[in-house]
């Protein structure tokens, strides 16, 4: 309390010590001080004692001014405590501002504003202290720093802030000849950074476009807000700044200052006050001047400059930019790199309304905050509807009443009496009469006021009409324009798709996703293509998966550690599990019980898919671990280097009892790392395949070696041994091998490149990926039965044999009839290219993985660009769906087989029900009744001999039962259309007309 | 063309006018008229009950394929396959959709985009795409395709390719499926708006 009254009393002293005559002071305190006397009396012993001290009121001219701000002490070079001015950048009514190095505790460059004598410094320093913590919080890049606040040496106030070497706002809106649609995006900054402080609780109190210095940040504008915090901290009201008129400069702040600050009502201060200073910065960015008259402002005295902030209206911003002289308007308008007219044009309505909401006397009605004056610029910008908008008519009659109170209180009072006037007395009715004379005279009045009222609310309406008609204009136009845009987008994601581009297809579709208030353009194209993004049933992290036997489950690892264990159907993550360090791949043991993972480090671990719990950890031993078949088992390769060559290693194969960890013997041998092993399907054999090039075939009982396959020029990167163990394919980085187990013997190689093979389930073919096709070769021969263009990575058989997948390069992963050689399906959706790729047992899921990191699994039987039905193989014509779209019919005319109408399941695409034609008959056309009950069947009857049709019927069949209900024997050839009026939609109803052609 | 009772198999009336070949019918949605587009490259509009003419529109598509016709949901509007700018014969011809006023019979849009012959022309129900197919003839196999257009703009949204000579495609009910017998098989397209992620 006793804080506030000294503050109080420091304002208001130095608030007067500003003051030109001892009448001013004396009405300043009437005002300020508010009857109390006390505060007032103290304020008065201050000056006094001031006046005394020779520093006579009123006596600081111009001249005397610019000595001061000038002092010798604190000259270029001076060094105030750790800075050092360097160079001065600016002089503002408040003091001098330098350049300043700052020497500790770090070397920058920083503006240090001192502050002219008359200012209590510690007051100021201290109101900048309990400030501070505020001020450090504002972290804006709109916002220059205040660093630093003290006393200099002669005892006065400064302020250490960032460096900011930038053009007053208006100044370089000008110099750039910015447009109005520039300038408000650049006022918008403003106003953000603005909000900013005051969500951090500061007020500037003296936002003027000196304050505003706009840089430019490569070619971008970039306005910076100065002198945060430091009006609080100098206390300043009206007072400092108004007084030295001999500045033109000096008379910056009232030009800026709210008629709350107007009023000196010093507590009174708020964010709005703010939010008016930017409704004049505006009002200048817009029109080139401020809303009162620099001219008018600097000649006022005190009291009439106070009176003129609050209580003129300002003209709107094309009101005042037409009553500007000629020049001017050429000038202004220049600047604004638009014609005049167009000027005038552009502020007119909407620019208008925002900006005399920021600058509506009563701050109540003004914007609520500087977000919300930013918000409705914006709106402006991107032609929404404003908030702002022309005074009610109510509003205006209020103010209007306000005005002329007394007035209407007289007419009302005459009117009253009029009314009673029948009724008194002849002395009443005559003073009445005199009365009503002047009751008219007022009411003329007040009635022609009214109708300026009226007109000017006519004017306003018809603006708002004017942008109504126009905002209406450009909505529709830029509703065509969504439209094209939306169009445009859809085709070129469907390019996208057909590139398999599949986030290219979903940027471009999530673009036209509805955003609140706008409207949807989404239709059937979208759908579809939104259903074509997402056309897999699970996506899973990884780089490597595997099905469990049962189908349930799925296992990925990504190569860095991380096994998960997930439901095949859902993607439900059971468990995730922690393989020490990066291991390559995890998968299931044969019985799909356990788990096995190389760990990396050279190990292998072993998990229960139940718990999740670790049963083994093998170390020394990490290479392409492979369970036996009959699961017993477990071998992985282990290389021991000699330490002077990465390709100098001795290698083995351990195999382990899967169960227990025991070891149970090691294949020795090999000189390179192990990088594949197999077991043969009757778990007799053990491959190995080796950087060293050879293929060992080991003794998967006992370890000892049986043969050495020499021939590959490559590292041995795959092996797999035909269902009857007879044979084993072997492949390098380029050549697929065929060899005898019995004697070891090559029996063939595969031409061409090969990056992989896979052996059908029955032996009988060899897929392999070659040369930028998918092979497919005679197991027993090496012929080619297939050549199948995708450049793919990766090929597996479903386990039936029936099919092959293959997942290559282009992003896409195929299904292909392996026997046919057709494509069936085509997935897209890995933004990489494909690597594994794997059936599930019952062969309906295909799971993918990618080097992206991501694994997929699809339908493998179904295309996600259309299902096809079942039985459609021929010529087929549809007709409508049933009314709960639940089935779709149509007539089937398979190959060497009659007509029949067919009815399929859509969800299933299942053939329901067929009902064949009589022999000889063509069913040529088809129809349904609305309620999807019967069907109207058009036929025709073949005449060999003629070569033509020589008759048709309309037949009206059960569409449940087939059972024929009617036929209309009329056409004297067959019948091409057949359609039932929609208008019997229920049975009963006896209206259902067939009409045929 | 005739015109029957579906109940009694009363013969109501037999729609004489056009000088060839009738390709497709199709009765308006309050099922008062009905609209045939015909070889002879005209459409018709019939007053099923009074069983006269009251609109006859010629820039229909007179190719010697499937030509077709459809009303819009509310009525108001007619698309059907529209007069081809080439010769309009042969897999060479620029199949075109048109869409007229159902009242005055006026040229409102004209869809153009197809390579073939337009075989098959439906609005989907709820009157704001119009789907087509093209397939021009039997050595075009595979060339054909299902386009979708937005019905009040003409614009070519979404184009499906693989199909044959004359096909035709239906929406279901609720405007999610389209299904289209090209390629002697049925295949559904699906755009089931899926589930928003919560």
């Amino acid at each position: 309390m006793m804080a506030t009254a000294m503050t109080d009393i420091q304002e208001l002293y130095g608030a007067a010590l500003d003051l030109q005559s001892a009448e001013e002071i004396a009405r300043f305190l009437d005002t300020a001080c508010r009857g109390d006397a006390k505060l007032r009396a103290q304020v008065e012993a201050l000056l006094d004692s001031h006046r005394r001290a020779g520093n006579f009121l009123g006596g600081t001219s111009s001249n005397e001014l610019a000595t001061i701000d000038r002092p010798k002490s604190e000259n270029v070079g001076t060094l105030i405590g750790p800075y050092k001015l360097l160079e001065q950048i600016g002089e503002g009514g408040m003091g001098l501002v330098y350049m300043a190095e700052q020497q500790r505790p770090m070397r920058r460059l920083v503006a240090l504003k001192i502050i002219k004598p008359g200012m209590d410094s510690k007051q100021v320093i201290a109101r900048f202290e309990a400030e501070r913590q505020a001020l450090a919080m504002m972290d804006h890049p709109n916002i220059a720093k205040v660093h630093d606040a003290g006393t200099t040496e002669t005892g006065r106030p400064y302020f250490v802030m960032e460096l900011v070497r930038g053009i007053p706002l208006n100044e370089f809106c000008d110099q750039k000849r910015l447009t109005v649609r520039e300038r408000l995006q650049l006022f918008v900054q403003v106003c953000q950074a603005v909000q900013h402080a005051h969500q951090k609780g500061i007020i500037h109190r003296d936002l003027k476009p000196t304050n505003v210095l706009v840089t430019m940040a490569d070619t971008v504008a970039f306005p910076k807000l100065l002198d945060f915090g430091i009006a609080k901290a100098l206390g300043q009201s009206l007072t400092d700044s108004t007084l030295h008129t001999g500045y033109s400069q000096l008379v910056g702040t009232p030009l800026y200052m709210s008629p709350e600050q107007a009023e000196m009502n010093l507590f009174g201060v708020d964010t709005r006050s703010d939010v008016y200073s930017l409704g004049v910065l505006l009002y200048e960015l817009l029109t080139g001047t401020t809303p009162f008259d620099k001219e008018k402002l600097t000649k006022a005295s005190f009291d009439e400059m106070r009176r003129i902030i609050r209580e003129d209206e300002p003209l709107r911003p094309s009101r005042r930019f037409s009553t500007l002289g000629a020049q001017a308007i050429s000038t202004i308008s220049q600047h604004r790199s638009l014609d005049e007219r167009r000027l005038s044009k552009i502020l007119c309505g909407e620019l208008d309304w925002i900006v005399m909401k920021a600058l509506e006397k009563d701050r109540v009605r003004r914007y609520e905050s500087a977000s919300s004056l930013a918000a409705d610029i914006q709106r402006y910008l991107s032609d929404e509807p404003v908030l702002a908008c022309p005074p009610t008519t109510m509003y205006r009659f209020q103010k209007f009443a306000r005005k002329h109170r007394p007035v209407l209180a007289t007419a009302a009072a005459i009117a009253l009496c009029l009314i009673l006037g029948t009724t008194v007395s002849a002395w009443q009715a005559v003073r009445a009469t005199t009365a009503e004379a002047q009751a008219n005279a007022n009411e003329q009045k007040a009635v022609a006021s009214a109708a300026v009222a009226e007109e000017k609310e006519q004017d306003a309406r018809k603006e708002r009409d004017e942008v109504k008609a126009l905002n209406e204009k450009l909505a529709a136009k830029e509703q065509q324009l969504q439209r094209t845009l939306y169009a445009a987008n859809m085709k070129l994601a469907k390019v996208a798709w057909e590139e398999s581009a599949v986030h290219q297809v979903q940027e471009l579709i999530e673009q036209h996703r509805p955003k609140t208030g706008e409207q949807d353009l989404r239709g059937f194209e979208w759908h579809y293509l939104h259903r074509l993004c997402h056309s897999e049933l699970l996506t899973l992290k990884g780089n490597y998966v595997d099905i469990s036997p049962d189908g349930k489950l799925l296992v990925t690892a990504d190569g860095r550690g991380n096994v998960r264990l997930c439901m095949a159907q859902t993607g439900q993550e059971l468990f995730a599990l922690k393989g020490d360090i990066y291991g390559g791949r995890a998968f299931f043991s044969p019985d799909g019980k356990r788990l096995a993972s190389s760990t990396g480090d050279g190990g292998v671990k072993v998990w229960d898919v139940q718990t999740g719990k670790e049963l083994l950890h093998l170390t020394g031993g990490g290479r392409e671990p492979v369970f036996s078949p009959d699961g017993k088992l477990l071998a992985a390769g282990q290389s021991i280097g000699d330490g002077t060559n990465k390709n100098n290693v001795a290698s083995k194969v351990r195999v382990w009892n899967a169960e227990t960890g025991q070891e149970l013997f090691t294949c020795n041998g090999q000189t390179g790392e192990i990088w594949c092993i197999a077991f043969s399907p009757d778990g007799k054999r053990l491959a190995s395949g080796s950087k060293d090039k050879t293929v060992r075939i080991w003794d998967a009982l006992t370890g000892q070696e049986l043969h050495t396959l020499k021939g590959h020029d490559g590292y041995v990167e795959y092996l797999a041994f035909a269902p009857d163990a007879s044979r084993l394919v072997s492949l390098d980085d380029r050549t697929v091998k065929i060899w005898d187990v019995k004697t070891g013997g090559e029996i063939f190689s595969l031409p061409g490149r090969s990056r992989r093979a896979a052996v059908s389930p029955d032996g009988k073919r060899l897929a392999t990926a070659t040369d930028g096709f998918v092979k497919i070769w005679d197991a027993q021969t090496g012929d080619e039965i297939h050549s199948l263009s995708h450049a793919s990575y990766s090929i597996a058989f479903s386990r039936d044999g029936k099919r092959l997948a293959s997942g290559s390069g282009d992003r896409t992963v195929k299904v292909w009839d392996a026997m046919t050689g057709q494509e069936l399906v085509t997935f897209k959706g890995h933004p990489n290219v494909v690597m594994g790729i794997l059936f599930s047992l019952d062969g309906t899921r295909l799971a993918s993985a990618s080097n992206d990191g991501t694994v997929k699994v699809w339908d493998s039987t179904t295309s996600p660009e259309a299902r096809t039905l079942s039985q459609t193989a021929g010529a087929t014509r549809i007709t409508s769906f049933s009314p709960d779209g639940q089935r779709l019919a149509g007539i089937v005319r398979a190959p060497n087989s009659g007509y029949s109408i067919n009815t399929w399941n859509l969800k299933t695409g299942e053939m329901i029900r067929t009902f064949g034609a009589k022999s000889g008959e063509g069913l040529l056309c088809l129809g349904a009744s609305p309620d999807g009950r019967q069907f109207a069947v058009g036929t025709g009857k073949w005449d060999t001999t003629k070569n033509d049709y020589v008759g048709g019927d309309v037949k009206i069949v059960d569409s449940q039962t087939g059972d024929e209900l009617r036929i209309f024997k009329a056409h004297s050839t067959a019948v091409n259309r057949v359609v039932l009026s929609p208008e019997g939609k229920t049975q009963a109803s006896c209206d259902v007309r067939v009409a045929s052609t | 063309m005739k015109l029957w009772n579906a109940l009694t198999g009363e013969l109501l009336n037999t729609l004489k006018g056009h000088t060839r070949f009738v390709n497709d019918i199709a009765f308006s949605p309050d099922g008062k008229r009905l609209a045939s587009h015909s070889r002879d490259g005209v459409v018709k509009v019939w007053d099923v009950e009074a069983g006269r003419v009251v609109l006859t529109i010629t820039s229909a598509t007179m190719l010697p394929d499937r030509g077709s016709i459809s009303f819009s949901p509310d009525g108001k509007r007619l698309a059907g396959s529209g007069r081809a700018v080439s010769s309009g014969v042969g897999p060479g011809a620029l199949g075109e959709v048109k869409v007229w006023d159902a009242q005055t019979g006026d040229e409102l849009l004209s869809l153009k985009g197809h390579s073939l012959g337009v075989s098959c022309v439906v609005y989907s129900p709820d009157g704001k795409r119009i789907a087509s197919a093209s397939g021009g003839a039997a050595q075009a196999l595979g060339a054909g395709e299902v386009k979708v257009w937005d019905a009040e703009t003409g614009k070519d949204l979404l184009t499906l390719k693989g199909g044959v000579f004359g096909h035709r495609i239906a929406f279901s009910p609720d405007g999610h499926l389209l299904a289209s017998d090209s390629g002697g098989t049925v295949k559904i397209y699906d755009a089931t708006p899926l589930p928003e992620k919560p």
